[in-house]
């Protein structure tokens, strides 16, 4: 069945879309070309495969998902090689003392309802995702925006598990930091009401 | 026997690294000894809770 010229021109609104989140995950404008080019081929392909109960967007953010994996799954060895050379510096050593206590106190962020339903809060947060180097932010959207297990993630890039909870770590604790300037202290009815 | 004692440094790599794995049962034992001691542990704890959920609300944006 051909894809009609109304879904075709859906579909091509929705390819920078698809890009961003392409990018973001892969950190390789070519790679994330393909995924791209790949899905909304697939998707006019088999136009009768789009059940219209759900968002146009939805399926082809679900076809993206699997795409990504391909990609990373074709790329992995050029992935394990690039690894460890972008980690950025180690936050440990800037926030906690030797004696192992924190540096500086932790503040509260309040009720995460109030940040939450805010459509400016995801766009913050989106920004300090991309900021993250490379292969952290390659392995924290594998974790939580592709929502794959420690050990597929392992496996797919031929990394110990070791490994892979100190790009998280580092990830996550960067993430806080980008959240806390960017939100947190940017916004003083965001955080505490 | 084991440590109950963990420093902050610890109990913040345990806490994270709960994001993505089972923790033994010693370490979660330390952990929740730890915050029920440690403000700024009880905090970061929270703001880590707030990340996941962040994640979480993130993703469903994306298919919206």
């Amino acid at each position: 069945m051909a894809a009609s010229p109304d879904f075709c021109r859906q579909i091509e609104a929705l390819r920078p879309v698809l890009l961003k989140y392409a990018r973001l995950q892969l950190r390789n404008p070519a790679w994330a070309e393909d995924a791209v080019s790949e899905t909304l081929l697939a998707a006019l392909e088999k136009p009768q495969s789009f059940a219209g109960g759900s968002q146009l967007k939805t399926w082809l953010i679900g076809i993206l998902k699997h795409k990504l994996v391909d990609q990373i799954r074709r790329n992995s060895r050029e992935l394990s090689t690039t690894a460890s050379h972008d980690d950025g510096e180690d936050l440990d050593e800037l926030l906690f003392a030797a004696d192992g206590h924190w540096r500086e106190t932790q503040h509260d962020w309040g009720n995460p309802e109030d940040a939450l339903r805010q459509l400016d809060f995801m766009k913050v947060l989106e920004a300090c995702v991309e900021k993250l180097p490379g292969q952290q932010g390659r392995l924290f959207m594998m974790r939580e925006w592709l929502e794959l297990e420690s050990d597929e993630i392992c496996k797919e890039l031929a990394i110990t598990p070791t490994n892979l909870w100190v790009m998280l770590h580092r990830a996550r604790l960067r993430l806080r930091d980008c959240l806390q300037a960017g939100w947190f202290d940017a916004t003083p009815d965001g955080g505490v009401p | 026997m084991i440590k109950l004692r963990i420093s902050c440094r610890d109990a913040t790599r345990i806490t994270l690294q709960a994001e993505d794995r089972r923790m033994p049962l010693a370490e979660r034992l330390s952990l929740r000894l730890h915050r029920g001691l440690c403000g700024n542990c009880r905090r970061f704890a929270r703001q880590v809770q707030l990340l996941r959920q962040a994640s979480a609300r993130w993703r469903q944006h994306a298919g919206e």
